[in-house]
């Protein structure tokens, strides 16, 4: 038990140690502009550690509890407004203000997941698609109508531009983090359980509502909070930009890695914000989205269960290759 | 010794779908302790009285009470944490989930830890995580499965399936197990095998039992009581003597092939 012990305190040090060192190395590209040439701006690093939290977190819903969510933009869209309305008129030192913005733009997009789910996740079938598409363009009509709050179809801007790389990246490593360690406790087993076979969780004690509905308020908290760190960095927000293909473009990313792994979601978000730059910088951004439906469509033919199928990737079992890993349970990121 | 107390009783139970109905009128109790066998022709309507006393099903008239409490009405996940844990005539694992894990599962109510518990990995988190694993590794072994610990539900072979459904329905500690069809597709070496397993549960782990079978060598020599559905109703019940002789079974199981 010691001996395991320690060895969990190593795995995690050395998970540290790398996240810190990825950090510095990203931080020096940014700072010295050495890939800017080719549009890997701080704003394109920026932009895909959102596209990470934003996967990951709907894999929580679509691929670990297997239902489908379509409006996972409009969660988004929530906490960008929230978060963006808050530092526009509070007046607070910036350390204060900007993680209460945050905090506040996921808490608001937890209550309209609230309003969203009840309904739906009581029900036993695929309502949630059809709610949540719906709740999708609601939204935008909802800040397209508030003028006097969201002004209008013409958005935000103006909105301090908090969202420094540091923040962005840290966050995005917690979400994966957590989201991670949430799937491997019990919670995680009920919420796999009820995708695996609704009818035997629930015999096995599972309370089908409550973790279907647990789940879908951590993505929701998460996409919220993945909304003010958008808002935060781009400056600007109106209500089409969280709109339909957004949310289907991260649940592209969400397939395309595979349902039910993270390490596919954080791989594919990575992959689907360097690609897009990619084919911009060689003046081939009109191929971008034949692009896509062919990469789609050699995923479905070739790796029908996503680049990673449900694979996680495990450092302590990297570290102990050869060796067999003896105990479940207590794996690390 | 409580051997003669009533834990289950079935009370005038009906369920119809549509025009059908599935079963009618049905009633007999379970005592405390006893392996109880619920046979019948194909159709009979036996899968549907577990499902109505699961909760899966709500009946139509009549109730389920347990332990002395009306259970119909509840919630099948409440059910199961009352004390009534089953398994599925096809089998319903967690195909994606490992072996260990679909029994770690089922003992979701009594662990004892929060998500903040968990995300920090404190170390009530870890000892609560270790306490099911070590309990779930018993049950395993007590089913004679732990050797499958890690392997994925769906690439166990098929009888070890079986006994690991057994095993995730013993992992919530029920007072009451279901058994729907255990021995179905099994050898008569396996059967053999199974029946001293379904002896142990009793006797080791103090749980009563009911089982669906159509195996009658498997049920005749297992079962203390049992009771004969036919087209949903009740037509007989007693012991497997008085069953194997009663006339009304007989034409039940000629006139059914
Ligand atoms: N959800 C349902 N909707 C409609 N009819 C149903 C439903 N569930 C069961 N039935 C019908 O009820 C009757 C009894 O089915 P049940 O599955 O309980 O039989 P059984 O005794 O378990 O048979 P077997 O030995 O084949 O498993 C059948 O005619 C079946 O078609
Ligand atoms: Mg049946």
């Amino acid at each position: 038990m010691d001996k395991l012990r320690k060895k969990r305190l190593l795995n995690n040090g050395i998970a540290i140690v790398l996240v810190i060192v990825l950090y510095v190395l990203l931080e020096i590209l940014i700072r010295t502009e050495l890939l800017n040439p080719i549009g890997f701006t701080s704003d394109f690093f920026k932009k895909m550690f959102i596209n990470i939290i934003l996967a990951v977190s709907l894999n929580l819903v679509t691929g670990f509890l297997g239902q489908l969510s379509l409006g996972h933009a409009g969660f988004m869209s929530v906490g960008a407004y929230t978060a963006a309305l808050i530092t526009i008129h509070a007046d607070l030192p910036i350390y204060i203000e900007f993680p209460l913005a945050l905090l506040a733009g996921g808490l608001m997009a937890v209550v309209f997941g609230l309003i969203v789910g009840i309904p739906c996740l009581r029900l036993k079938g695929d309502y949630l698609a059809i709610l949540t598409l719906g709740f999708g363009e609601i939204i935008k009509v909802i800040m397209t109508n508030l003028k006097g709050l969201t002004n209008g179809a013409s958005g935000l801007n103006a909105i301090p531009s908090y969202s420094k790389f540091g923040y962005v990246y840290f966050i995005s490593i917690l979400t994966v983090y957590i989201i991670y360690k949430f799937i491997k406790s019990r919670h995680g087993r009920a919420v796999i359980s009820i995708r695996e076979n609704e009818i035997a969780a629930e015999s096995c004690g599972v309370n089908l509502t409550y973790y279907k509905l647990f789940a879908f308020l951590i993505a929701s908290f998460f996409a919220g909070i993945a909304g003010g760190l958008y808002a935060h960095n781009i400056g600007y927000i109106a209500p089409k930009t969280f709109d339909y293909n957004y949310s289907i473009e991260i649940l592209i990313m969400v397939v395309l890695g595979g349902m039910g792994s993270i390490t596919g979601s954080v791989v594919a978000a990575c992959a689907l914000t360097i690609i897009p730059q990619l084919l911009k910088y060689m003046n081939l951004g009109q191929y971008q989205m034949l692009l896509y439906s062919i990469i789609l469509i050699a995923i479905m033919l070739f790796r029908p269960y996503g680049l990673m199928g449900k694979y996680e990737f495990s450092l302590s079992k990297l570290l102990n290759k050869g060796k067999r890993a003896s105990q479940g349970g207590t794996e690390n990121e | 010794m409580n051997e003669s107390k009533k834990l289950l009783e079935i009370n005038e139970l009906s369920i119809s779908f549509g025009g059908l109905n599935a079963v009618t009128d049905v009633n007999f109790y379970i005592n405390s302790g006893e392996i109880f066998g619920l046979i019948g022709p194909n159709g009979a309507g036996k899968t549907t009285l577990f499902n109505m006393i699961t909760g899966v099903y709500l009946p139509t008239k009549g109730n389920v009470t347990f332990d002395g409490k009306v259970v119909s009405g509840k919630k099948t996940y409440q059910i199961n944490n009352i004390g009534i844990a089953r398994t599925f005539q096809n089998i319903r694992l967690f195909r994606e989930m490992s072996a260990i894990d679909n029994v770690m599962l089922a003992m979701n109510k009594e662990t004892n830890y929060n998500l903040l518990q968990c995300i920090f990995g404190t170390s009530k988190y870890v000892s609560e995580e270790k306490k099911i694993f070590d309990k779930a590794m018993k049950l395993l072994d007590f089913m004679g499965i732990a050797e499958f610990y890690n392997y994925k539900a769906m690439n166990l072979p098929y009888g070890q399936q079986r006994k690991l459904e057994i095993a995730r329905a013993l992992a919530s500690d029920p007072k009451l197990l279901l058994l729907d069809e255990p021995a179905a597709g099994m050898n008569p070496t396996e059967t053999a095998e199974l029946a001293d397993i379904v002896r142990k549960i009793r006797e080791k782990l103090n749980v009563t039992i009911l089982l669906i079978e159509h195996d009658m060598s498997f049920v005749m020599s297992l079962c203390e009581r049992i009771v004969v559905l036919d087209y949903g109703k009740l037509i007989a019940n007693g012991t497997p003597q008085e069953i194997k002789n009663n006339p009304k079974v007989i034409a039940a199981y000629l006139g059914g092939e």
